[in-house]
């Protein structure tokens, strides 16, 4: 099976949590913490990162404010009220779901 | 750092592959520049160039359009939500008072001596009027960007006069069909809901307006 296809569900806490220990982030930041943070081992792509960040700014989880950086604008991404909320939800959801993974792969521990 | 005509022909870059609204453009333009920094920043023989390409090809085969496209679905999706809550606002304390004071205000003249027919025609021109009006003060006080912007593309001041209008249009199908004396009461919440329609739409229309001009004000200069 894919790699990527396993990551996809992390996308979401990843981001969130990212956010919540760095206070605001712009999009390639995001891309690079993953990166370093799991030695390479998840490569986050643009194609993937953009659309979620959108969509988590149009539901209300994350909001934008627009900075000068260099000889350009800069688009950071902050947590709301709610969005916080959501990230612990959501950090509990996937610890649960790695718990019953366990179960799964390593029943004999249990 | 990139130069600024390096930036300029990243904006470029963006608007031949489709990315025609500004604030998409601000945050892909500066994906790439940072992308692009990094990159020559490990290898000072990059060329900017090649430098581009490598940094586009993250962006897979799709390139930009399934970020353009999910943008605008998420846009819309915000712009829906955001409606719901402001109509929500009207049917709690305190502007419940005011969508009752509207409805008292249309319910009035049928409890005096005069026709219905009439009546209700007349509340359609006031409507018309205030609909052309509305757009005109509009049009002049809510002038489009310089440069387009996705979150105004979705959020523009006809569909929002054009629910007044819609009010009318369905009056007058409605009539065709039915004895308007015989649902007056359904009638006039029927206008009543309309015109918080309508209020709803406005200001969620000005608040997407306003948000937009102070995040992006360089769209909006001359």
């Amino acid at each position: 099976m894919k790699k990527s296809i396993l990551y996809k569900g992390c996308l979401e806490p990843a981001i969130l949590k990212l956010l919540h220990e760095n206070g605001r982030m712009y999009g390639y930041e995001i891309t690079q913490k993953i990166k370093e943070i799991t030695a390479g081992e998840l490569k986050i792509t643009e194609g993937a990162l953009y659309p979620l960040l959108h969509k988590l700014e149009a539901d209300g989880i994350l909001e934008s404010a627009i900075e000068n950086a260099n000889n350009r604008v800069r688009k950071y991404y902050s947590l709301t009220k709610a969005g916080k909320k959501e990230k612990t939800k959501v950090l509990a959801e996937l610890e649960r779901f790695t718990n019953t993974l366990q179960l799964l792969l390593h029943p004999n521990l249990t | 750092m990139l130069t600024n005509d390096q930036i300029q022909y990243l904006f470029t870059f963006c608007e031949k592959h489709y990315v025609r609204y500004y604030d998409l453009q601000v945050e892909l333009v500066d994906h790439l520049a940072t992308a692009i920094e990094h990159k020559m920043q490990l290898d000072t023989k990059l060329d900017f160039e090649i430098a581009l390409k490598q940094v586009y090809a993250g962006f897979g085969i799709l390139g930009f359009s399934s970020i353009i496209s999910q943008k605008q679905t998420a846009l819309q999706k915000m712009h829906i939500k955001s409606f719901w809550r402001e109509m929500h606002r009207y049917c709690m304390f305190p502007r419940i008072i005011l969508t009752f004071f509207i409805y008292c205000i249309i319910y009035l003249p049928f409890t005096l001596n005069l026709q219905a027919q009439k009546i209700l025609l007349s509340y359609n021109v006031l409507i018309a009027l205030v609909a052309i009006s509305v757009l005109i003060s509009s049009l002049i006080k809510y002038k489009n960007p310089r440069k387009k912007l996705l979150i105004l593309d979705s959020n523009h001041i006809l569909p929002v006069t054009g629910a007044l209008f819609q009010l009318i249009l369905q009056f007058y199908l409605f009539q065709k069909f039915y004895d308007i004396s015989h649902y007056l009461q359904l009638i006039i919440i029927a206008y009543t809901v309309g015109i918080i329609t309508f209020l709803a739409l406005y200001a969620r229309f000005k608040k997407t307006y306003q948000e937009a001009k102070n995040k992006y004000p360089l769209a909006f200069s001359k």
